[in-house]
């Protein structure tokens, strides 16, 4: 009886210990993921990107939409100046 | 028997007499009827006449001042005053570097003038009430036509060439911006990869940094091209109004006409330009919901 005992005993301890040593191998596995995610050089990079470039691309954003408005004014004007040389097919001739 | 006979004929010719005096005054009286209502009935036709005549002059005027103007006034930012009296504004000197004072000047003095002209027109049209003075003032309007058309036209092509100056000073201040981030982005990236372990990943991201600095680089260089391009048109352009001779309308359309030609290329290769100036700035900084050439 004992000996059966103490061999169910022996199951249970190699079982649990199974089962720790298999969390260990998963949990190491996942930590060196998530430290090797940290020190990737990439996003890093990116970051440093975003923080050194922001003011001076929104102002050329805010310049360029300027420079836009400007460009179509510029469209119109020479649209004007092609009707005033085209103008007469539009004038109405007066005196006969 | 003679006496009453001789009696007879007299009664006949006193009889005679008296109707054909009745019928001188019957038509006499009906012509005189006939010539009032005849003569009421011309003034009343000239009257319409004059006053769709008037109607027509005064549509024809105001017509050639909104083309006045149209062409002068654009926007505040271009060089244009429109706080000048009298309708049409004039063009200011100071925003227009590209263009001579003195075509500048000429081109104000013109519009002025025009734009007096056309004032005058409508006072003399408002007092003249008959129909030859109504056909005096159509004349006149007629006459003037030619001047107004050349100086609208001059007008146009010089409030687009300042507008041309100013949308080129301004692309080259965004090509200026442009080539100092590429260059300050080209040193950020050659210092970071110094700094970093010095693995074979690194070493590609670093070479393909300066690719694309590179690429921006010679995108900036063909886009000062093209710019040196417009202004070498702009000149010409100048060159051109200078060479008008007064008085030659034939002549005058006929340049204004090549001149127009040259700015709708100078004004494409403008767009081409802002067109890959937005490119560099979307490869610069990310994307942007701008669309060159779109109106807004």
């Amino acid at each position: 009886m004992d000996q059966t005992e103490t061999k169910s005993k022996k199951k249970l301890l190699w079982v649990i210990i199974g089962i720790v040593v298999v969390l260990a191998v998963i949990g190491g596995a996942t930590y060196a993921l998530v430290v090797a995610n940290e020190q990737k050089p990439t996003p890093v990079s990116d970051e440093k990107k975003a923080d050194k470039t922001p003011a001076s691309i929104d102002r050329m954003k805010a310049d360029l939409t300027n420079l836009n408005t400007t460009s179509n004014n510029e469209k119109k004007a020479l649209s004007n100046a092609q009707a005033a040389r085209d103008d007469q097919a539009k004038r109405t001739k007066l005196s006969n | 028997m003679k006496q009453a006979m001789k009696t007879n004929v007299l009664h006949k010719a006193n009889r005679l007499m008296t109707t054909l005096a009745g019928m001188m005054v019957v038509v006499l009286a009906t012509q005189s009827v006939v010539s009032t209502v005849s003569a009421q009935a011309m003034m009343t036709n000239d009257q319409n006449q004059a006053a769709a005549l008037t109607s027509k002059i005064t549509d024809e005027i105001n017509r050639r001042q909104e083309l006045l103007n149209t062409v002068t006034a654009n926007s505040t930012a271009t060089g244009t005053d429109s706080t000048k009296t009298g309708g049409a504004s004039s063009i200011n000197a100071g925003d227009c570097p590209d263009v001579s004072q003195s075509i500048i000047k000429q081109t104000n003095t013109e519009t002025s003038s025009a734009q007096s002209k056309l004032t005058s027109l409508q006072d003399s049209l408002k007092k003249s009430t008959d129909l030859a003075g109504a056909k005096q003032q159509a004349t006149s309007a007629d006459s003037s036509y030619e001047d107004f058309q050349k100086t609208a036209t001059k007008a146009g092509i010089v409030t687009d060439l300042c507008q041309q100056g100013d949308t080129k000073a301004q692309l080259n201040s965004l090509i200026e911006q442009a080539k100092t981030l590429a260059s300050s982005q080209s040193s950020g990236s050659n210092n970071g990869g110094g700094g970093g372990s010095g693995g074979g990943s690194g070493g590609d991201s670093k070479s393909g940094d300066g690719d694309v600095t590179k690429q921006i680089t010679e995108e900036i260089t063909a886009i000062v091209q093209l710019v040196a391009a417009v202004t070498a048109i702009g000149v010409s352009v100048a060159a051109l109004i200078t060479a008008l001779q007064n008085g030659d309308y034939a002549a005058a359309m006929t340049i204004f006409t090549t001149i127009l030609g040259q700015l709708a290329i100078a004004s494409s290769v403008l767009t081409q330009a802002i067109s890959g100036i937005s490119s560099i700035i979307e490869q610069l900084g990310g994307s942007i919901n701008i669309q060159v050439g779109a109106t807004s």
